[in-house]
């Protein structure tokens, strides 16, 4: 080929430049190491003395051509991206980086693994579809239990061709049993995770929520462990000093029962909209784990105590961020999404 | 349920305590105080009595007694005042009544008074006023008082009209049974009821005069007319009324009561406070004939306490004496022991059916001497690691790159309307589009695209959840399997092929578990994939594999005109399996590496990743990389593929010559040309 028709290749090619990079390529490619110049040097030995004479004339024509090509592709490459002389404006908009955002549930969550690993509990998922026998049976609610009727439960369908009934958890306490029968005390652990129940919904109440529970069996774990354990998973929750406040309570699984409060972040006690005027906020469930339970798990329960609790992740979130419709947390809305 | 603040009054002093220091008392120590509402000179309190003391703490009397103990105060009338009325029976006219209880299961015990010449008539103003200040309504002066005896002492009364029920039955025969499917009966309310087999009746003379616990048929009703009554307190059996209930739909304030199971002996203190107030009414009553069907008499039950247990429990050190004083406050017997003082022998009172085994006694201590004076105190325990969830830490670690990434997490509900025979049906759907538990993430987080578009041009969204499928084992039994699963789905509106983009997060999200052997493949495979195409455009939809594992699918979403929608979904459960978590330093080069540039033509069909697979296949070590990067198509290359690469060469040993580039070079491109592929030059 001769050099024209290269320096005609290598000016289409410049014409098509984008970026630095590229031109770097161009530059590697026709005067680099071993470019098509320094081809063309070699090429001279092997021609005759007045040969090499007029290829020589051409081959320092076809590299002024293009070193003055490349320099002035360079410098326009380098006056789209480099400010120079040009007035540069920093107030100009920042180029879009899209952002994530996490669910806020699972953000509450996130801190309640962390706060309550770092006291050594262990995190524990079990099975959103169990059977009666876990969620119910195993935890002192038999089957004509007035409690059943407070945990209306979506059933599975075609029952009869299995071995036990199942259904959807009604809470996570469907996963104490299970992890009973296959650890030894003493233990901790936290329980996050979905549960369902066949129930209306409304602002506060949606037939499927994520809760989180708490187990803690050892020789001597009492209520006012209770009370210290989560008393600093609260202040670290709402960072904040929180009163805590235990009321009795009844679930068949515990015994004694109670009911947590919450002094309401919103008004430091005082009365607000949040807290119906009361001062308190319901925030969970709780009590020292019922013998039955141990025994349906096999264990001891003359060696073993211990408390456990059940709180839904949905209902810090909506105090932690005064989130008024618990069913936006499934709704998949973007506009809601993005603000945490 | 409402309570009369003044009518509490009746069995314990309460001067100089507001309505409001009780409600606070009960909410801390017995049952929530809902609100608390002025009535006139009175007080009312809504109570949440909790479901253990549905049987005993549905009543006044039941309440104040809470309150003195926890006031420490002895109430001004006890049960056993109350009870010291003695029913003295008459001799009267009428014959007896005889009563057949033919499920003995069910009726616990069946007690009624035959009363003769009753004077029926408006009621007191007083016994009026506390009716209606709970919500109840006057009636009658017999049927206010059985009302009233209920809300007072929490025995549930009914008063038949004895002459009706002889007009039915000459024989006076009163048949307590299970109903018949098809029976029917007119109650109080005026509804005429068709029942359900299972249901607790009185019959007299082949008529249904009383839905046991429940409520009463309009034709034994007491009216102005009548003159003598059967006045009954009874105890049904909970669950059987408790079922009723439901099968009927229908509910009242005496079945919210029987359906706890109730203390049998209550029927005493009933029937004697009935006839003192009745008295007190009326005048002089002629009790002629009293029926008890009480088969097996309950018994206090014995209950040893170990203090020590009690103390661990609650975390306290509360003394002997302090333990056995809230106990007897709250009616408690508590017995000697001779167990140099470390337990004690509790009899709880008969009423007191949630009362069976040590740790009820220690909520009773508790929650009286006040869970507030417990101390939070924190565990003395053996510092212990908790265990690694590994599942739960790959999740975060996915949810950490996502959302770096810009994917919005987002929680979906796990029903779907879409049923299949692999998909588990619910029993009890919620609504009829919810019928079934979801078998993949994918359509929900297509649905929320759909649903933000209004607002976004740009979406990226993830969820990790459960799913579900369910297949028959060799038993033919069905086997339900639960799955995590992680699924991501990306709408950009720049034009941009965004296939290629969700293909990269993907790259690099398995990547960053250690994971450097997956490629993906066309999905092509009806049979696993057959759900899949409700999904995604079979079209532009790949198979991700990790070797010849399945990890997931990623592609075009279906049904997005106008815009592409890209998504991806993982097993979640085969990630975690194949995540290499263990990572060895590898020394850096000590040599320069070498890159070449190589362009083939190709037919229009070749796929990249064939000729990738080529390159790598042409056995030379020394290529460490190969980047594309070019790829163009176009009329004056006869539609073929141009594709170009930078192959980079590099050694451990040593700095490449040309020579030994172009030697490898020369091997690679005899191999691509022995595929039929031209190369450029």
């Amino acid at each position: 080929m001769d050099l024209s028709q290269i320096l005609f290749q290598a000016q289409k090619e410049a014409r098509e430049l984008k970026n630095i990079q590229q031109w770097e390529d161009l530059y590697r490619k026709y005067l680099g190491k071993k470019g098509k110049l320094s081809d063309a040097l070699v090429a001279l030995k092997d021609l005759t003395v007045e040969e090499r004479k007029k290829q020589g004339q051409a081959i320092n024509h076809f590299k002024q051509e293009l070193t003055q090509l490349l320099a002035k592709t360079q410098d326009q490459l380098r006056g789209s991206l480099k400010a120079g002389q040009r007035f540069f404006d920093v107030s100009s908009p920042a180029v879009k980086i899209p952002q994530g955002h996490g669910h806020p549930i699972m953000e509450i969550r996130r801190q309640m693994e962390e706060i309550f690993g770092s006291l050594g509990f262990s995190v524990i998922e079990g099975q959103e579809v169990t059977s009666e026998y876990y969620n119910f049976d195993a935890l002192n609610i038999p089957g004509d239990h007035p409690a059943r009727d407070a945990m209306d439960t979506f059933w599975l369908g075609q029952n009869n061709q299995r071995s036990e009934s199942m259904l959807l958890r009604t809470h996570t306490s469907a996963m104490q049993v299970p992890y009973m029968e296959c650890h030894q005390p003493p233990f901790k652990i936290i329980i996050p995770g979905m549960v369902y129940r066949y129930e209306a919904t409304d602002a506060s109440h949606d037939y499927q929520f994520y809760q989180l529970e708490g187990l803690m069996i050892d020789r001597d774990i009492s209520i006012a462990n209770f009370k210290g354990v989560i008393d600093v998973v609260f202040q670290r929750i709402f960072n904040r000093q929180i009163k805590t406040r235990l009321r009795p309570g009844f679930f068949p699984f515990t015994e004694p029962s109670f009911e947590i409060d919450l002094s309401c972040v919103k008004c430091q006690g005082k009365g607000c909209t949040l807290c119906k005027q009361t001062g308190w906020l319901e925030i969970m469930g709780a009590g020292m784990v019922h013998p039955n339970v141990l025994r349906s798990a096999k264990l001891d329960h003359s060696g073993w105590q211990g408390f456990a609790f059940g709180m839904g992740l949905g209902r810090i979130a909506m105090i932690k961020w005064g989130i008024d419709d618990i069913r936006l947390f499934f709704s998949g809305d973007l506009r809601f999404l993005k603000q945490f | 349920m409402l309570f009369s603040f003044n009518w509490l009054k009746q069995y314990i002093d309460l001067t100089n305590i507001s309505a409001q220091k009780v409600g606070e008392l009960l909410t801390l120590h017995s049952f929530e105080v809902e609100s608390i509402k002025k009535n006139g000179s009175d007080w009312i309190l809504d109570i949440d009595v909790l479901a253990n003391r549905g049987h005993d703490c549905r009543c006044h009397l039941a309440i104040a007694m809470e309150l003195a103990a926890i006031l420490e105060k002895k109430p001004k009338q006890h049960y056993q005042n109350l009870t010291s009325q003695k029913i003295a029976l008459a001799r009267g006219k009428l014959r007896p009544i005889n009563i057949k209880v033919q499920s003995n299961k069910q009726v616990p015990r069946y007690a009624a008074l035959v009363i003769e010449n009753i004077k029926v008539a408006a009621s007191p103003k007083w016994l009026v006023g506390y009716l209606e200040a709970i919500g109840g309504r006057s009636i009658n002066n017999v049927v206010d008082l059985t009302n009233y005896i209920m809300c007072e002492v929490g025995q549930p009364m009914h008063a038949f009209d004895y002459d009706k029920i002889l007009a039915l039955s000459p024989e006076r025969e009163m048949i307590v049974r299970l109903s018949r499917q098809g029976e029917g009966v007119v109650t109080l309310d005026g509804v005429e009821r068709e029942l359900t087999a299972g249901i607790l009746v009185i019959e007299a003379g082949k008529k249904l005069i009383d839905l046991a616990g429940i409520m009463g048929g309009q034709v034994s009703e007491i009216g102005p007319e009548t003159k003598n009554i059967i006045l009954q307190a009874s105890c049904f059996d909970g669950p059987t009324i408790r079922r009723a209930t439901k099968l009927l739909g229908h509910r009242t304030d005496a079945s919210d009561i029987y359906q706890h199971n109730i203390d049998p002996n209550l029927a005493d203190l009933a029937l004697g406070r009935s006839i003192h107030l009745l008295k007190e009414m009326t005048g002089p009553v002629r009790v002629v004939q009293k029926i008890d069907f009480y088969p097996e008499k309950k018994i206090a039950k014995q209950i040893k306490l170990d203090l020590a247990q009690a103390n661990s429990l609650l975390g306290v050190e509360l003394s002997r004496d302090k333990i056995i004083q809230i106990l007897q406050s709250l009616d408690f017997v508590v017995q000697k022991s001779n167990s140099g003082g470390k337990s004690i022998v509790v009899l709880a009172p008969t009423r007191r059916l949630d009362v069976v085994m040590p740790e009820d006694l220690i909520e009773e201590i508790g929650r009286i001497y006040g869970y507030k004076k417990i101390p939070a105190k924190m565990p003395y325990i053996n510092l212990a690691l908790p265990e690694i969830n590994q599942q739960a830490a790959y999740k975060n670690q996915v949810r950490r790159s996502l959302i770096n990434w810009g994917f919005n997490e987002t929680i979906n509900y796990v029903f779907t309307d879409k049923s299949s025979s692999l998909a588990l049906p619910l029993q009890n759907p919620i609504a009829k589009d919810k019928i079934c538990l979801r078998m993949n993430l994918i359509p929900g987080l297509a649905q929320n695209i759909k649903n933000n578009l209004k607002y976004f041009s740009a979406i990226r969204l993830f969820e990790i959840g459960r799913i579900w499928c369910q297949n028959l084992n060799q038993n033919k039994q069905l086997i339900i399997h639960e799955k995590e699963s992680l699924a991501g789905v990306l709408l950009s509106s720049d034009g941009k092929e965004p296939f290629f983009l969700l293909k990269g997060f993907v790259e690099n999200l398995i990547q960053s578990f250690g994971i450097s052997d997956i490629w993906f493949d066309d999905a092509l495979a009806k049979d696993e994939s057959a759900f899949l195409e409700n999904d995604f455009n079979v079209r532009a939809l790949a198979q991700i594999k990790i070797g010849d594992r399945l990890l997931g699918y990623c592609g075009e979403l279906r049904d997005f005109a106008g815009s592409i929608a890209v998504g991806f979904e993982l097993d979640l459960d085969v990630l975690t399996q194949e995540t290499i978590s263990e990572r060895m330093y590898e020394p850096l080069a000590k040599y320069p590496s070498s890159v070449r540039d190589l362009a083939i033509l190709a037919p229009p069909e070749t796929k990249v990743g064939q000729v990738l697979a080529e390159i790598n296949e042409s056995n030379v070590l020394e290529l460490v990389d190969v980047d594309l990067f070019d790829l163009y198509q176009g009329e004056e290359l006869d539609d073929k593929k141009n594709l170009a690469f930078h192959l980079i060469f590099q050694s451990s040993k040593k700095t490449l010559t040309d020579r030994e580039v172009d030697i490898f070079m020369a091997k690679i491109i005899k191999n691509l040309q022995e595929k039929g592929w031209e190369i450029r030059r």
